[in-house]
């Protein structure tokens, strides 16, 4: 069961470049794959091959040659693909068809005319493979993204293929159940002795469990193939814009030479007792930041409470500040209540209890809009904010709500698309852009309302590394050139330590904590309630036997901030 | 209590009584006999008949009647209204069909109150409501993809029978894309509330509905792609996991279905009169 691209390109039909240019890949029976790259560098459109969906389903022209299993991908019938690669895409919702668990396993079943008495076994049998037959009967309403995952998974191994494809599985996960995600997916490999190709841009995550290959692509061409050690010692993750792990940053940070044999892709093998001296100076001083100059808070949450069924509370008495200039995080996992807050200080949702105040004043009077021009909130999806065909019109809607004069707003919307550097695509058609730039245009049309806070849900979603960097880089000079105050929602770890410096963390409706970030982070019991995971710059500190992980973490983040 | 936190569910719920175990076929063909013979009537003994029945059925789904009562309020005064309107607007049919005219009150011009037209009202309003139990009946106790694979068993192709089971799937994930949008606009100055004229508030709601129907679409190709990966449309037909065989007991049900609909069909070629009126 190889797959083999040879000489391989391919172009959509709609564009004029190749997307995939002279790929040559062999890929062996049994191997576990991983292919990384950023937005736009072919990665998907690699699987899309791999599965099938091209030609078959999205057309456009191809030259070299594909071949799995000694067959030539032009030999092959959409069906016969299906046969032998099984797919779990990155959109779990869009892949549950089905109205139960088990319904949805059965799915390929019911295509192949198995009639329903040879069915049930099997869909029971792939079920306990990833844990869920205690649950057949549940609805895709009930489920966790994890759970779906599973739920996904299940659907393809009923079909007993050869070779499992993951399109970006991490994408919509909270850190510890990604983590799983990993660990189930090696558990199967282990045991099933399957083809694994997984494509993601979380590396880090990834290498959570060993593989056995790397491929690296940028614009459409494949320019690393070596095995995760050989690439973590490369310079090639930094060239070509991809998160190196947290814990070889800090390595590298403190200077330390990581060769080959150290096998540096995975913490775990990695003997840091050679690395103890290098850290020494971490350890000591750093001024303890007592920046608690008593200010007046700026928005302040008061025993906020809210439930969606009048049964269960979605979020229970939470009460915290924000302060003026703060760039502060708000964790949990989904549906933990972290978005309902968003909501209720939007005003499209009214608190059952509590109250909201901003700059001192209830806010509980004013109406959605009127919030708006105090405290913008950029939502995760920006397909969802856009409305208008053109980017100068999008950006401008929210003034021209405002009533203002037409010279006005001119002037307004064209500073802000020179802030954001939109400028030269001021008359283009947003469908011309790009997911990343269309995120910059919904930050754009919030910002011309000039908000004092600045609320980004899930800012990373659907973003690769290098194009979130420089959004938040941006984020970061407003909060600190401008004085916006700016309130993330995540589970992206590194997105936090990165660049808050306060953490708000809520589980199962509650407020567990509210802490400078990096105490939050050097505590894995509460980190372990909110369904987060510690980062490997802890689990470094703590193999270092560091005593004072906070400490540590924060001489990181003083060494790494003048770079960012 | 925000009324909008409300639950107001009218879809499938399992709560394990006997007419859940019943075959999905046999619910549908119950439904639609049901349908039949309402339509072929006009007799108030035959309706009322139907009306204890399907109210007792609906009592043995075992579903609450704080479920679908909002609903039953709903249906009782559309119907009200419904009778109201026919009374307004044709005042004397009752008197036409029934053929006999006896006034209990005197009302100026046409509007004189009969008791044919009453009796004419009461039965249209009895004879509309009682599809109403048997068809929460058929909701709450028929799986919808049970109810897709009862259409592709009785000759609906099961692309279009998938369909609705996919409807059902996806209208709350559509739901959510709606209300953020929604929200996502409305914090930029799109007036949905009482205070924007009512024109308006159409023009805006329609803005909210180009932005979902985007979303929708590109999630409709997500689907189709997930679902060719995994065969749909390879063969001509398909096996439904959630297809059960018919028991003896769906069998007799069948059976005693076909015959109720056959006697109704035979009662109203017997009969002389469309109305049954005894005065």
């Amino acid at each position: 069961m190889t797959i083999e691209f040879s000489n391989f390109s391919f172009r959509y039909q709609s564009l004029d470049k190749p997307t995939l240019n002279n790929i040559n890949l062999r890929i062996e029976k049994g191997e576990k794959i991983v292919i990384i790259g950023p937005s736009g560098s072919g990665k998907s459109t690699l699987g899309q091959c791999l599965n099938g969906l091209i030609p078959h389903s999205i057309k456009g022209e191809s030259t070299g040659s594909l071949s799995i299993s000694g067959t030539l991908s032009t030999d092959l019938d959409l069906h016969a693909y299906t046969e032998q690669v099984g797919t779990v895409l990155q959109d779990t919702d869009s892949q549950f068809v089905g109205l139960s668990i088990g319904e949805d396993i059965a799915f390929a079943l019911e295509n192949q005319l198995i009639s329903n008495i040879e069915m049930y076994p099997l869909v029971k049998a792939t079920a306990k493979m990833v844990e869920l037959e205690d649950m057949l009967e549940r609805s895709p309403h009930d489920l966790s993204g994890g759970q779906k995952q599973r739920v996904s998974l299940a659907g393809i191994l009923v079909d007993d293929v050869d070779i499992l494809l993951f399109d970006e599985p991490l994408a919509a996960l909270d850190p510890k159940t990604g983590r799983k995600t990993i660990e189930i997916i090696d558990e199967l490999h282990q045991r099933t002795n399957k083809t694994i190709v997984i494509i993601e841009h979380r590396l880090e995550d990834v290498l959570h469990r060993p593989v056995d290959r790397i491929i690296l692509m940028e614009q459409g061409e494949i320019v690393a193939d070596m095995t995760p050690d050989e690439l973590l010692t490369s310079p090639l993750l930094a060239t070509h814009g991809i998160r190196e792990p947290l814990y070889l940053s800090a390595l590298k940070a403190a200077n330390c030479s990581i060769s080959l044999e150290d096998k540096p892709s995975s913490l775990a093998n990695l003997a840091v007792t050679q690395y103890k001296p290098a850290f020494q100076s971490w350890q000591l001083d750093s001024a303890t930041q007592t920046n608690d100059v008593e200010t007046a808070s700026l928005l302040r949450v008061t025993d906020l409470t809210y439930s969606y069924d009048g049964e269960r509370n979605a979020l229970d008495s939470v009460s915290f500040d924000v302060m003026p200039g703060e760039f502060v995080s708000i964790l949990g996992k989904n549906g933990s209540g972290k978005s309902t807050i968003t909501k209720l200080v939007m005003g499209v949702i009214e608190p059952d209890a509590g109250n909201i105040s901003f700059d001192g004043q209830d806010i509980a009077s004013l109406s959605i809009f009127e919030r708006s021009q105090k405290i913008g909130v950029v939502m995760q999806n920006p397909n969802h904010m856009i409305s208008h065909h053109m980017i100068f019109d999008e950006v401008a809607f929210g003034l021209r709500n405002k009533g203002l004069s037409e010279s006005e707003i001119t002037t307004k919307v064209e500073h802000v698309l020179e802030l954001c550097g939109l400028s030269k695509y001021r008359h283009w058609p947003i469908e011309a852009l790009s997911y990343g730039q269309k995120k910059r245009v919904t930050i754009a049309s919030i910002l011309v309302l000039e908000p004092k806070l600045l609320i980004l849900d899930e800012p990373t979603a659907g973003q690769d590394y290098r194009n979130y960097t420089s959004m938040l880089a941006f984020v970061k000079k407003l909060n600190h050139d401008f004085g916006i105050t700016v309130v993330i929602i995540s589970h992206d770890m590194h997105l936090v330590l990165e660049y808050t410096t306060r953490s708000i963390v809520i589980a199962d409706s509650k407020l567990i904590a509210d802490k400078p970030m990096t105490q939050v982070f050097s505590e894995p019991e509460l980190l372990e309630q909110a369904n987060l995971t510690t980062t490997s710059l802890y689990d470094l500190a703590d193999k270092l036997e560091i005593e004072d992980k906070n400490q540590f973490m924060q001489a990181f983040i003083a060494i790494e901030k003048p770079a960012a | 209590m925000n009324s909008s936190k409300m639950k107001f569910g009218i879809s499938y719920v399992d709560t394990h009584s006997p007419l859940h175990k019943l075959n999905g076929i046999t619910k549908f063909v119950l439904f639609m006999a049901w349908v039949t013979v309402v339509l072929t009537t006009f007799d108030l003994r035959l309706i009322s008949v139907l009306i204890a029945v399907g109210l007792l059925l609906l009592k043995m789904t075992k579903v609450p009647v704080s479920v679908y009562k909002p609903l039953l309020i709903g249906t009782v005064s559309v119907l009200m209204m419904n009778a109201l309107f026919m009374f307004l607007l044709a005042p004397q049919q009752g008197t036409e069909y029934l053929g006999t005219s006896n006034v209990l009150l005197q009302l100026p011009g046409h509007y004189s109150i009969t008791q044919e037209t009453l009796f004419y009202l009461v039965t249209v309003t009895l004879k509309y409501f009682s599809m109403f139990p048997i068809a929460l009946v058929f909701v709450f106790t028929t799986h919808p993809t049970e109810f897709a694979a009862s259409l592709n068993r009785i000759g609906v192709p099961y692309k279009i029978a998938y369909a609705v089971s996919l409807t059902l799937r996806y209208l709350p994930e559509v739901k959510k894309d709606f209300i953020n949008i929604m929200h996502a606009q409305q914090a930029r100055g799109l007036d949905l509330s009482k205070n924007a004229p009512l024109f308006t508030r159409i023009q805006n709601v329609a803005k909210i509905l180009g932005p979902l129907i985007f979303s929708s679409l590109d999630r409709a190709d997500e689907i189709s792609n997930a679902m060719i990966l995994r065969g749909f449309g390879r063969h001509k037909g398909r096996t439904w996991y959630s297809m059960r065989p018919l028991t003896s007991i769906d069998k007799s049900a069948l059976v005693l279905i076909a015959l109720i609909v056959v006697a109704a069909l035979i009662k109203r070629y017997m009969d002389t009169q469309l109305f049954w009126y005894p005065f």
